[in-house]
């Protein structure tokens, strides 16, 4: 996946409708569901038996930076917009973008033990995306920096969710990912739907590594 | 499976934030200073960044009697909640006048000086045109704790109102265990119980109303006594006993009856305990039904009674100043003759060969399960077993609120008389009592601050007591002070309430009904009420009179139209108009608030310095503190009673009018703040109670040298002696330090004799009007159909969810039940009548008829429906509660009196309202009235 | 097995149904946003359908093999909403007799709609038919299982068992509000907190056990129902009555997670023949409905109490129904027997 230079503002690249956005290659990822047999505790796996999740097939991925920061613009459908829970049953949309710190840690799992992924993790809730630390399942651990910037609108049964982040090397600390321009990583996505019960394991992901690479 | 297992170190922020919870600055005690029997839970109070944040029981009581579990820790979720009253939705802060009309919820802030001179302005109107007796204080059950009553009595007092009896207002009266002990209030010690054998639960459901005290008769059980409960319905308290047996509703007497009869025909009642202890012995003439009396005999006292000596084979007199036989052995059965002062003979024969005759008659066990449903097998059951063991009636005040409860009354102290079952550890009934209230009036009472007043004090009561006692050595203290009673009660004060409704609340026309009354009513009500006036019975007691139209009311720590049988409608129809004012002194919103002038805003339990009602049930004076000063401009009730004491002097001195007479004595405006608060002395709550404490302590009724600080360092101290109050003394117990306290013990033990007219537990009363209704011995009668001819019979009792009100309207207790007022009823009854469960339906019959919501609950025995008491109005649709289909008769033979112990005495003898047993139809409702919005006007809100 | 387990037994013949224990723990723990419908101890009329409602249809647990069971995440109805009232409306409005106090549906958007059901909807409502009814009172708190489900099903290992007392607990802070523990409960004892987007549960007290008071609804339990102390301490209540008489019993065994709230289960008085007359036979509350609560112990754990509660009729001692009065009160908790009120307490944090 390539992530095209531009000189758009930042603020023009958080709106879905700029020109920048329009004008972009758009990438169809394809989702499948995590493996119930991956799934973290044995009660997760019983109970999701015969009960379907990860049903998003696909997204539609585009990427853009403009020198200062890097924007990651997700489209899937979804025809329930679960933005906040209404009852304490009840689930809310989410989606991630996830990159390896190191270079072989594995996708499924979410990393392992001294092989993290930085996860930015958007839910439908939340004012903005939460930047996220993980070395397997089960281990996620919130950070406060660095703060990610995005931009969401559901409309005709989609979501439309922009993601970003400073391509600045003091916005990247330690366990996060460092991108700037001209480098090279992997990327992965997955997607939550609320309306299905889905939240932590349960979920719809690309089931390998994208390359990504950033115009110089 | 993988299981990951790991320690909560320190350290660990979710662990550090619930640590951090449970932190406060300061502990002190507090309590919930209400009528709830016993009350006395001690608590303490925790306070943080100056607010309470939560309070628990202390769980400090000690043991008392070795072998007898400890009393902790006394409390209920009403207790424990008890701060989040403090500042909820329906807490009043500040003091506001009505601007619309009464009831409709239009407000405004007012200052205190504003309302206090309006205030004191219609006092002082009302005084000048009808005269101080149409100020009217509704008899109060002190929710606002003895402080309440204390400062509230004595100022109504000063100014020549009067207030209306408690007892009648809240009727937990006991009238046939009245009728026959000349006291209605025997109230063991609560850890008496676990001494019981033989737990009887009648007409009480502890399980709700006793959530304190209630493991006494569990842990009872499991020391090897039985616990068997009869009621009609399958109610919460049947739950953990050894036999329920289903009493049709208002037939008890029946089925005492019935197990009476068991305990003569098999001989298994206790002999020489019917002898000494009962007027079973005594003579009766058969010509007139009347007791052979001295004044037949030889023209003495009218109040000398006879046995039939069978040692001498001679008619002796009983002697009136003991229950000793002596060397007579009075006979139980025979007619012997007697001569009288002319000469003539007549045919006597004991109360008990009566009493047989019309047992072996009319109460068969066959007979008497024809009538009360219950099996004979069970009652025989029942009967053996009291008559070997220790037996307690665990009684609430759920009798008394029939019609007919006077004669299941005595029916049931018949069947203790029988079986020997009181005046012993673990025997009796049960009732309240309440006392040692020497020390907290004395402050008031006497004639200057300082322990040199209080002695006087004392020391002029007792001179008071031993000169009765000498004038009649017959007497012992208990009777004379219950003598000393009958005389202060007509010098007014506390009036019986039964004029006040009579005259001017609306209920004449609903006692006239004969068909809303027991057929062997003879004549009209009017009549009884004119024979009783005329035969000076309650003379001094008809007040305000026909002639007085009542212009103020004052409701202080009460809620009159919530708890009036009869319902909000006739006393707003009947009372209210012709008010010129309605004040009501709460914390929180009642409906008697909402429908009054003013609401002024007194300070919560834990805002001000407090005592639980005194009991024996508890045996402590129990403490409560200010933890927090009151919010807003909320006042404790003395700070109020001496702010309005100062207006009425200054709006006296503004109008010119100082003084005026009241029943042949004067009254001052000018100085009546001096007297009240002994020139200033106790204008501060602490110097206030520190001198009622001290004051108890000099009346020698809790330990020498106890003090304020005593109290705040302990919560609470156990009494030491009785003291002088008649409801302790009738507890005739001597009160031990180690002891668990059981009543009676000094009539079976030191043969004292009862403050009966016979001096003796009275099962026969030959007063005229007795005889004439065919109630000389205990009967059963059926309650007559109060509000119509109707298929379902309504029930009520205390809930479990509130004390009177006061919990009913917060959120926090609404949430353990179902938020919102429900009428129980039988599958059975909501079936045939197409009704399922939480369904609004209309209850109705002649009188009115509400709206309430169902709960389908398989408790219920068909034919019944059972709304428990408590809600407000203003939870019900057009705030009509089921008090209103209620019509809330007397019954007119507690009209009675001239006759020994059946005479007016503060909270004794009088005719008190009926609520149970009430016949209503339900039906279902077609479409839910949508509630209409009233008319729209800015209101002044709390906060 | 932790080190060691703390356990409660509750006496079902002395329960009042009174819910003291719940306010208790509502003042102290679950009066905080997000809260508010929360009642981490409830009491509830049996047969009834619990709360959360139906909560024994709602799965969780292990079946006998040791594997997982699938559950039903409740909704806020099934447990009871925290309802709102019109206090001002019916107060302060203007608007007289017109307006009444009643709760009102949160739920509902302020649409003015009644609630259907809450916490204790359906206190002594019962089963069976008149004079036969039955019913009886059955608090629940967390079990602090053996082998908690709670923690077992929880991806982010939130839930912990403390070693040194068997206390299960969730870090808030490792929480991520997936609600799998709250599916997995068979008992339902797990709420979930909007608020804070985190699920929360009894804590057993532990900041009271902590300085030596024992837990508030223990402590509080105005009807002396509850024994609390270490299963493995042979002088402690629980131990002799867990272990030594075996009349204490688990809430559905079969659920599998090895529950540490026992149960002396209800007695009841007789029921009636058709005739009216005592029927000592059959009992009022059906054996198979306490055997579908407590499993085939409830038989023998009722038959030893009333052999001993006889015994008790006919003069003698028994050392089971001596614990059962508890003489003294603080020995049901020993060795939590602090008086808070007594405690020096460090000043709160600001």
């Amino acid at each position: 996946m390539r992530v095209g230079r531009v000189d758009t503002r930042d603020e023009e690249l958080l709106s879905p409708e700029s020109t920048a956005w329009q004008e972009a290659a758009v990438n169809e990822v394809v989702l499948s569901p995590t493996p119930l047999e991956l799934q973290p505790t044995d009660y997760i796996r019983v109970s999701r038996n015969g009960r379907p999740y990860g049903a998003v097939s696909s997204m539609r991925v585009s990427a853009l930076h403009n020198g200062d920061s890097v924007f990651f613009h997700l489209v899937w459908q979804d025809d329930s917009e679960d933005r906040a829970i209404k009852d304490i049953n009840q689930f809310v949309d989410g989606a991630a973008v996830m990159f390896p710190i190191v270079e072989d840690a594995p996708l499924i799992g979410m990393g392992i033990q001294g092989k993290p992924v930085n996860v930015w993790m958007w839910r439908a809730d939340w004012e903005r995306p939460k930047n996220v630390a993980a070395e397997g399942m089960g281990t996620t651990q919130r950070r406060d920096d660095p703060a990610l910037s995005s931009a969401v609108r559901h409309a005709d049964g989609n979501w439309d969710l922009i993601v970003g982040r400073s391509l600045e090397e003091r916005d990247a600390p330690p366990g996060t990912i460092a991108l700037a321009p001209g480098a090279a990583s992997k990327i992965g996505f997955a997607v939550w739907q609320g309306s299905e019960q889905e939240r932590a394991g349960l979920k719809a992901f690309s089931p390998a590594w994208q390359d990504l690479e950033l115009d110089a | 499976m993988a299981r990951k297992k790991a320690s909560a170190k320190k350290g660990n922020r979710t662990a550090d934030s619930y640590r951090d919870r449970w932190r406060w600055d300061s502990v002190t005690w507090g309590s919930h200073c209400v009528d709830c029997y016993p009350s006395n839970c001690p608590h303490r109070v925790f306070v943080r960044d100056g607010k309470i944040v939560r309070e628990e029981q202390s769980g400090t009581f000690p043991v008392i009697e070795k072998g007898v579990p400890d009393m902790n820790p006394a409390g209920c979720q009403k207790g424990a909640m008890w701060s989040q009253m403090h500042d909820s939705e329906d807490r009043i802060i500040y003091p506001m006048k009505r601007v619309g009309e009464r009831g409709s919820g239009e407000w405004e802030r007012v200052s205190w000086d504003d309302a206090l001179t309006d205030i004191a302005d219609k006092i002082i109107d009302a005084i000048q045109e009808y005269g101080s007796e149409s100020l009217v204080r509704i008899g109060e059950p002190a929710e606002g704790g003895t402080q309440v009553l204390v400062c509230a009595s004595m100022l109504i007092n000063m100014i020549g109102g009067i207030t209306t009896d408690v007892q009648a207002e809240i009727n937990d009266f006991s009238p046939g265990l009245y009728t026959t002990f000349g006291k209605f209030d025997p109230a063991a010690s609560v850890d008496d119980w676990f001494h019981t054998e033989l737990v009887l639960i009648w007409h009480c459901n502890p399980i709700y109303t006793n959530i304190p005290w209630y493991h006494y008769v569990a842990e009872a059980r499991y020391n090897g006594g039985e616990v068997m409960l009869f009621a009609p319905d399958y109610s919460p308290s049947a739950l953990h006993t050894d036999l329920f047996a289903s009493v049709r509703p208002g037939t008890d007497a029946a089925l005492a009856l019935g197990m009476c009869q068991v305990l003569v025909e098999e001989g298994l009642y206790h002999d020489d305990f019917v002898k000494d202890q009962t007027d079973l012995s005594l003579l009766v003439r058969t010509d007139n039904q009347h007791f052979l009396r001295a004044s037949d005999v030889d023209g003495g006292r009218d109040d000398q009674f006879y046995w039939y000596d069978t040692v001498t084979k001679s008619v002796v007199e009983a002697p009136r100043g003991t229950l000793a036989l002596g060397d007579v052995d009075p006979a139980l059965a025979g007619e012997f003759e007697a001569t009288l002062a002319d000469g003539s003979k007549v045919t006597v024969t004991p109360v008990f060969a009566l009493l047989r005759e019309m047992l072996n008659r009319d109460y068969t066990p066959e007979k008497a399960s024809e009538i009360c449903g219950v099996h004979p097998d069970v009652m025989r059951r029942v009967a053996r077993t009291a008559a070997r063991k220790r037996t307690r009636l665990l009684m609430g005040w759920n009798s008394g609120k029939y019609y007919h409860g006077d004669l299941m009354e005595r029916t049931m102290a018949l069947f203790l008389g029988l079986t020997g079952n009181w005046g012993r550890k673990g025997t009796g009934a049960r009732s309240w009592a309440v006392g040692w209230y020497e020390g907290l009036f004395a402050p008031l009472a006497k004639e200057k601050p300082g322990r040199q007043a209080a002695r006087d004090m004392k020391n002029m009561m007792d001179q008071l007591l031993a000169a009765a006692k000498e004038a009649d050595p017959t007497m012992t203290d208990e009777i004379a002070v219950v003598e000393g009673e009958y005389e202060a009660a007509r010098m007014g004060g506390m009036v019986p309430a039964v004029f006040f409704w009579y005259y001017h609340c609306g209920f004449r026309e609903r006692w006239n009904k004969p068909e809303w009354n027991d057929p062997s009513m003879k004549r009209t009500f009017d009549e009884y009420v004119e024979e009783g006036i005329e035969r000076g019975w309650w003379e001094g007691f008809r007040t305000p009179d026909e002639k007085t139209p009542p212009q103020v009311i004052f409701e202080i720590g009460s809620n009159v139209l919530r708890r009036t049988r009869g319902g909000q409608d006739i006393l707003l129809e009947n009372l209210w108009p012709d008010l010129k004012l309605i004040l009501t002194i709460d914390w929180r919103v009642s409906t008697t608030g909402l429908m009054s002038d003013y609401i002024l805003p007194a300070a919560h339990h834990y805002e001000k310095l407090n005592f639980c009602y005194q009991t024996p049930h508890v045996m402590n004076l129990t403490f409560s503190d200010r933890a927090v000063d009151p919010p807003g401009e909320a006042k404790s009730e003395w700070q109020i009673v001496l702010a309005l004491a100062k207006k009425l002097g200054e709006r006296g001195k503004a109008r010119n009018f100082v003084e005026y007479q009241h029943r042949g004595m004067p009254i001052r405006l000018d100085t009546l703040y001096d007297a009240l608060s002994k020139n200033g002395a106790y204008d501060d709550d602490e110097r206030l109670v520190d001198e009622m404490v001290k004051d108890s302590a000099t009346f020698g009724v809790i330990p020498k040298g106890t003090n304020l600080k005593t109290m705040r360092e302990k919560g609470f101290v156990r009494f030491t002696d009785w003291g002088l109050s008649s409801m302790t003394l009738a507890q005739a117990s001597d009160l031990k330090p180690d002891e668990a306290h059981a009543p009676f013990r000094r009539h079976t033990e030191k043969k004292e004799p009862f403050p009966t007219l016979t001096r003796r537990a009275q099962f026969y009363i030959d007063h005229d009007w007795f005889l004439e209704a065919g109630e000389e011995l205990p009967v059963h009668k059926e309650t007559p159909k109060q509000g119509g001819n109707y298929p379902l019979v309504l029930t009520s009792g205390h809930p479990r969810h509130s004390i009177h009100s006061m919990n009913m309207t917060n959120k926090v207790i609404l949430a353990t039940h179902r938020g919102h007022p429900s009428m129980f009823i039988s599958p059975e009854d909501a079936k045939a009548r197409g009704i399922k469960n939480n369904e609004t339906v209309r209850m109705h019959n002649d009188v009115s008829s509400v709206e309430i919501d169902t709960k389908v609950s398989t408790l219920v025995r068909p034919g019944q429906v059972i709304v428990y008491n408590g809600w407000e109005p203003y939870q019900f649709e057009q705030w009509k509660g089921t008090e209103n289909v209620e019509p809330g008769m007397v019954k007119w033979l507690h009209l009675a009196g001239g006759y020994g112990h059946l005479q007016y005495r503060s909270i004794h003898w009088q005719p008190v309202p009926i609520d149970r047993a009430i016949h209503v139809d339900v039906e279902k409702i077609k479409s839910k009235r949508k509630a209409k919005a009233g008319a729209k006007r800015v209101a002044a809100k709390r906060k | 097995m932790t080190e060691r387990q703390l356990a409660f037994v509750f006496d079902l013949n002395k329960c009042l149904g009174c819910q003291t224990c719940t306010i208790s723990c509502k003042t102290l723990w679950t009066d905080q946003p997000g809260m508010e419908y929360m009642w981490w101890n409830i009491v509830n009329t049996m047969p009834g359908r619990g709360t959360p409602r139906d909560r024994d249809q709602m799965g969780g647990g292990f079946d006998a093999e040791g594997r997982a069971q699938a559950g039903v995440l409740p909704s806020a109805k099934d447990f009871g909403e925290a309802w709102d009232f019109n206090y001002d409306e019916v107060f302060y409005e203007g608007k007289g007799q017109s307006a009444h106090l009643h709760p009102r549906s949160p739920s509902a958007n302020g649409k003015d709609e009644a609630p259907e059901w809450g916490p204790n909807w359906d206190e002594d409502q019962g089963a069976g038919d008149y004079p036969n009814s039955y019913y009886f009172y059955l608090p629940t708190i967390c079990m602090h299982c053996t082998d908690p489900a709670c923690l077992a099903a929880c991806p982010r290992q939130a839930i912990s068992k403390r070693e040194e007392d068997g206390i299960v607990l969730i870090d808030e802070d490792r929480c991520d509000g997936y609600r799998f523990c709250m599916e997995a409960c068979p008992y339902k004892r797990i709420y979930f907190n909007p608020d804070r987007f985190i699920s929360q549960k009894c804590v057993m007290c532990f900041a009271r056990l902590e300085q030596g008071v024992a837990p508030a609804c223990v402590r509080q339990c105005p009807g002396r129902v509850r024994h609390f102390g270490y299963l493995d301490d042979e002088e402690s209540d629980i131990f002799k009555l867990v272990k030594t008489w075996k009349v204490a019993i688990p809430l559905h065994p079969e659920f599998g997670t090895q529950p540490n709230v026992y149960y002396v289960p209800p007695l009841a008085p007789p029921r009636f023949d058709e005739n009216g007359e005592i029927d000592e036979e059959n009992p009022r509350i059906p054996m198979d409905y306490l055997r579908s609560l407590f499993g085939p112990a409830v038989d023998q754990s009722l038959a030893t109490l009333k052999l001993e509660m006889e015994k008790t009729r006919q003069g003698e001692k028994s050392e089971l129904t001596d614990i059962l009065i508890a003489y003294k009160w603080q020995n049901m908790f020993i060795p939590f027997v602090e008086d808070p009120g007594e405690l020096s307490r460090p000043a709160p944090k600001s």
